[in-house]
């Protein structure tokens, strides 16, 4: 455009408005940064908090399968006949009817699990997808680093016969000693096994979901407001908000409001943007 | 600096709550910590601390700590209307609290859900998270 056509006012305005556009895009960035790493404090924090399942005697919180030089791997039908009795003993008895009706082929027990009050209320999708995870070894194993299944295929995968009761043991089998009687339990049965998702540093985990689920997610940024949310639950660990605000039955153990609030008092998030707005001063 | 823990936060909570003698006499299940026992009789209140920060200013102790407070009841309409009393009872109240004065003691947020009792029944849960700032100043 020629010079020409513009009076010396209007170019300058012009500039002011470049300048104040770049202004306002780096402030933009840094609180984004200074929020995001916010978010993940908190997260942090709330992991630590988290109430995990104990299976280690002694108290040691979980096993990371893919940790620590433990593996876990599933047994194939012949190791399944022969621990039979061993898998019997820990995998808890069905107490009512499976909603799946009987049929030739279908996995001896695994399929049914507790039905009871507390879970009843769940959806069929659910109670499939609890299927999988308490039993479904063959089909859990070949889950590794993959989505979790569609409901599609975990329906194909029963109504095929696919095996359901299945046993998880330790490569090491020597640190399956170290479990207490309760981590035994959940071991075999694979009803606290989970993981495997894309991404994840760890095949299988034992015990933890609720720790692990904790995540950062965007909270729905956008021009004018930055927002981080940290999230728990999902469907590795269905029950978050039931462990954050506690039941009729069941007293609280609240583990995101007590990080958030740590996070608040430190006053960490105002500190360390003022740090990077006196840095974007110096420049 | 001679620190007081948050049991005295949780006794002025309470006896604030008590105080009120039109909900403590609708309140038939009494005022928990935590959860109720089995065969409490519907309405009840449980009270649950979520998070007690400590901050010291200027060699002051202040403390703030959240509270969740649910009334459980069989029917919606009543815990609501329980629930509006406690809101009245607790919003802006300046609770006793031994060794330390308040500066704030608001509702934060809604709680709300629904559960099943042992029977197999409904049961509302209505409440709020309040949030309870207390000074105890430097001797």
């Amino acid at each position: 455009v020629p010079y020409k056509h513009y009076s010396a006012t209007h170019v300058n305005s012009q500039i002011i408005e470049l300048e104040t556009a770049r202004l306002v895009g780096v402030i933009h960035d840094i609180a984004e940064r200074v929020a995001s790493q916010t978010a993940f404090r908190v997260r942090t924090g709330a992991r630590r908090k988290a109430p995990v399942r104990k299976v280690f005697k002694g108290g040691r919180a979980t096993i990371g399968f893919g940790r620590s030089g433990f593996r876990a791997r599933g047994l194939d039908d012949e190791q399944l006949a022969r621990n039979g009795a061993q898998r019997r003993k820990y995998t808890r008895p069905p107490r009512s009817a499976s909603p799946l009706p009987a049929a030739p082929g279908r996995p001896r027990y695994g399929v049914v699990t507790r039905v009871n009050r507390a879970n009843s209320a769940h959806s069929p999708e659910s109670y499939l997808r609890r299927v999988v995870h308490t039993g479904g070894l063959s089909r859990l194993m070949d889950l590794a680093g993959k989505p979790p299944p569609a409901i599609s295929e975990i329906k194909a995968a029963l109504a095929s016969g696919a095996r359901t009761g299945g046993a998880f043991h330790l490569e090491n089998r020597a640190a399956e000693a170290t479990l207490s009687a309760r981590g035994r339990y959940e071991l075999k049965s694979g009803r606290a096994v989970h993981g495997a998702t894309p991404g994840s540093r760890s095949g299988f985990q034992l015990g933890g979901a609720l720790r692990d689920s904790i995540d950062v997610v965007d909270g729905g940024s956008t021009e004018t407001r930055i927002a981080f949310d940290v999230v728990a639950g999902g469907p590795a660990a269905p029950y978050a908000r039931y462990v954050e605000f506690g039941t009729r039955h069941a007293a609280a153990q609240p583990f995101l409001r007590p990080a958030l609030a740590e996070e608040r008092a430190s006053r960490r998030l105002v500190t360390d943007l003022h740090a990077e707005l006196k840095k974007l001063e110096k420049k | 600096v001679s620190i007081t823990s948050s049991s005295g936060l949780r006794q002025a909570l309470v006896a604030t709550l008590r105080a009120n003698v039109t909900l403590y006499s609708q309140i038939l299940g009494g005022i928990h910590e935590g959860f109720a026992p089995e065969k409490k009789p519907y309405p009840l209140l449980v009270y649950s601390m979520v998070s007690d920060v400590y901050g010291f200013t200027w060699g002051a102790l202040e403390h703030h700590a959240l509270f969740d407070i649910r009334v459980i009841s069989r029917g919606s309409v009543e815990a609501n209307n329980l629930d509006a009393l406690v809101l009245t009872t607790l919003n802006d109240a300046a609770l006793s609290v031994t060794g330390q004065s308040t500066l704030l003691c608001r509702r934060v947020a809604d709680l709300s859900d629904q559960d099943e009792d042992d029977e197999g029944r409904k049961v509302y849960v209505v409440g709020g998270t309040y949030e309870v700032w207390t000074d105890q100043p430097s001797a």
